[in-house]
């Protein structure tokens, strides 16, 4: 098959222990993709209506990118996708480094898995066929840990790729995610309790299957002429901290203006030398970093804070050797020493992205960049999200700052802001799910439910999940992004860089990104809502791609991914045609959420994060969510009062037709 | 001549047309477009221009139809 795609998947039924392949038609391709529109596919055609997320009739599938292992660029993410216990609808959790290709080397795009298995056992795929073997001796251990001992376990001529869980995952934390490299985990949605639920410790994949593509020399002209724009772009040796600091402030001022934006080199230059860390203390500065779990200001952190925290340089001195994940020519990855910190008990760890580092930072008012460090080899090791874990802990000091959790409820623990011993101690009561740990494993929105007393006003989530550490007061298109997305609290909807995307020279009904007063965007009409849509279905082709985000937030000119599917498929569809598969996409995950019992509308982020902050960059703005949210749904065709796919939208897509 | 600017949001934007072109003369330079920006020139080692993609030096000849962007450390909505 020379189109890119493998055509096959592989179903594994864990009750039973019965594995098999499927074929996949080709006009199921060219409907959804492959990453997250197969696995959209598939979820909606295996699971049932109401299913018990963490029960045998949930499907957990690894899906790799149509693009990967073909001659294209950045194309190396996979997703976890499955009924998301934490939300309850459609969930997805997108990884890097190197088990997407894996999975295709396997000889398959996808690999699911229903059922429960009665023992940990792992699956195990080689040229020779794939079996599921016991897990029982890694039972416990942590991702890294389990993963080292799968690699000496199954490596033959070559060394296999392993997503495996930590104890997050085995213990159904609903907050856990799936790891691999070492370290890199598809972290959101609570795919690790799925994992987990299953008693599915890891999928170890060592195959040798080549990926075919319909035209290879032009795809890798288009990525040779991607890599040189990628080669050039390089920051001066002089920015460091400081220069960011100094930049951010001037942006701060003045950056109420928005207008179309070619930040191609900037987004290489900038992730080629410190990835999404360097931008830490800027986005601090710049208002778009919550602070004092989303009630908080510029002025609650102050510079003095934000230096210590988010200052990228100690960070960078730290910085041992970097690394890029699979056919990327940025390489935004670093690992760093921590050798230094808690009598060494790790060496190194992954430098935090740009979440984790605010997170544990501005979020809970944390100074202390030694101890988020520490945290993140933790919560790596565990397999569990950052970003919903810092979200858990500014819910839990929050209550304790107000009564309602005490000392005797927190086992001793001093909760109050920035306090880094007790959120080290926290954390790793989290991980362990011991005395108060075990109450906020699941996130806040479960521990609300415990709790009571009021405490649903500090649980700050999107339907259930904890958001991404991006201020909607900031730039509004989050606050529609977080509240109607299939997977609530999503921060990588690409709502914020619209002006930097270019749809609107390719995509015959965009709206162009004029220049325009910046808070003009937070105005719900037609214009807002059908730009964010865009930039969400864009997502969506970017996942059915296996693409990275970073790359489509260079834009459509630079990064040329539709073309890169033509040439690896051999198909002819235009950029209209791909931006309606990444509107079918999207549609039918929203269709499988409200077949989940899921209402659109309880996905609205929490009120907190809509109302005025008193200081700060962003003082004053206020935000009609609901309004906003509105104008995304109509976008999509689906019903604006209830966020419903129309059956009119169903019908437009063929998605009756491809379902049954 | 006419050229395409991408211009970082704290410079000054006045030499820019809504569909952020410049006029400029012909035999201009890099240095012409960082001086209508109003960006002081003591900043390029740090907001490096970009012509068509490709780092250039101040005195770096422009040609009609050119596209500028700068490289800087911030990135994004």
């Amino acid at each position: 098959m020379n189109k890119g795609y493998m055509g096959k998947v592989l179903l594994v039924n864990l009750t039973t222990g019965g594995i098999e392949e499927r074929q996949i038609e080709d006009e199921i391709y060219e409907k959804f993709l492959s990453g997250s529109g197969l696995g959209t596919y598939m979820l909606y055609k295996h699971v049932p209506a109401n299913a018990d997320p963490l029960g045998p009739d949930n499907m957990l599938g690894f899906v790799s990118g149509l693009l990967t292992s073909t001659p294209s660029l950045m194309t190396g993410r996979w997703l976890a996708v499955c009924k998301s216990p934490l939300t309850g609808g459609y969930g997805d959790a997108n990884a890097g480094g190197h088990f997407s290709p894996a999975i295709k080397k396997s000889g398959f795009d996808g690999i699911f898995f229903t059922g429960i298995s009665k023992n940990p056992v792992y699956l195990y795929i080689d040229h020779k066929g794939a079996e599921l073997r016991d897990a029982s001796h890694i039972w416990g251990k942590d991702a890294i840990e389990s993963e080292n001992i799968l690699i000496e376990e199954c490596t033959n001529s070559k060394k296999p790729q392993v997503a495996v869980i930590g104890q997050g995952g085995e213990k159904c934390s609903l907050i856990s995610g799936i790891c691999t490299d070492h370290g890199r985990i598809a972290a959101r949605s609570g795919v690790g309790a799925v994992m987990g639920s299953k008693k599915l410790k890891a999928v170890v994949l060592n195959g040798k299957e080549k990926v075919k593509a319909h035209n290879p020399q032009e795809m890798k002209n288009i990525s040779l002429e991607f890599a040189n724009k990628s080669k050039s772009a390089n920051l001066p040796s002089v920015v460091g901290g400081g220069v960011i600091r100094m930049l951010a402030h001037m942006m701060a001022r003045n950056g109420n203006e928005i207008g179309p934006n070619d930040a191609m080199a900037s987004y290489a230059g900038l992730m080629k030398k410190m990835g999404t860390a360097g931008g830490t203390e800027l986005c601090h500065i710049t208002g778009d970093s919550p602070v004092k779990n989303w009630g908080g200001s510029r002025k609650d952190y102050p510079a003095r804070d934000r230096r210590k925290a988010g200052n990228p340089d100690p960070l960078m001195k730290r910085e041992y050797k970097k690394y890029a994940c699979f056919s990327c020519p940025w390489g935004c990855g670093g690992l760093v020493s921590i050798k230094d910190i808690n009598h060494g008990e790790f060496s190194h760890t992954h430098r935090p992205e740009y979440e984790t580092l605010s997170a544990f930072g501005s979020l809970l008012l944390n100074n202390d960049q030694k101890a988020i460090l520490y945290i993140n080899e933790l919560l790596n090791r565990a397999g569990i999200d950052t970003i919903s874990a810092g979200g858990t802990v500014a819910f839990a000091i929050e209550c304790y700052e107000n009564g309602i959790l005490t000392k005797n409820d927190t086992d001793g623990l001093e909760l109050t802001w920035g306090n880094s011993a007790a959120i080290v101690e926290l954390v790793k009561k989290i991980i362990n799910r011991e005395g108060i740990g075990d109450l906020l494993a699941d996130g806040s929105k479960a521990a609300v439910m415990k709790i009571g007393k009021g405490s649903e006003a500090y649980a700050i989530t999107a339907g259930g999940q904890e958001p991404g550490m991006h201020e909607p007061r900031f730039h509004p298109a989050y606050a529609t992004q977080f509240s109607a997305d299939p997977t609530p609290g999503r921060h990588t909807g690409g709502g914020s860089n619209y002006q930097d995307m270019f749809l609107w020279e390719k995509v015959s009904f965009a709206p162009e990104q004029i220049k325009q007063p910046k808070w003009d965007l937070a105005i719900p009409n037609e214009e807002n809502g059908q730009k964010t849509m865009l930039t969400s279905a864009y997502k969506s082709v970017i996942d059915g791609a296996g693409s990275c985000y970073m790359a489509m937030s260079v834009g459509i000119n630079h990064y040329k991914v539709v073309e890169m599917l033509n040439a690896a498929t051999g198909w002819n569809f235009s950029h209209d045609d791909y931006i309606r598969i990444g509107m079918r996409i999207h549609t039918l995950k929203q269709m499988f959420s409200v077949r989940q019992g899921v209402e659109p509308k309880d996905n609205i982020m929490h009120k907190r994060m809509s109302l005025a902050l008193k200081d700060g960059p962003t003082k004053g703005r206020t935000l009609q969510t609901e309004e906003l949210v509105r104008y995304f749904w109509k976008s999509f065709g689906w019903d604006e009062k209830t966020g419903i796919p129309t059956s009119e939208t169903i019908e437009e897509y063929g998605l009756n037709e491809l379902l049954h | 001549m006419k050229i395409k600017v991408y211009a970082p949001n704290f410079c000054d934007h006045s030499s820019l047309d809504n569909s952020n072109y410049m006029e400029l003369p012909d035999q201009a330079t890099v240095k012409d477009i960082y001086q209508r920006l109003k960006i002081p020139l003591i900043f390029c080692p740090i907001v490096v221009c970009a012509v068509n993609q490709k780092t250039t030096k101040i005195s770096g000849k422009l040609k009609d139809g050119d596209v500028i962007s700068f490289i800087l450390p911030i990135a994004g909505g």
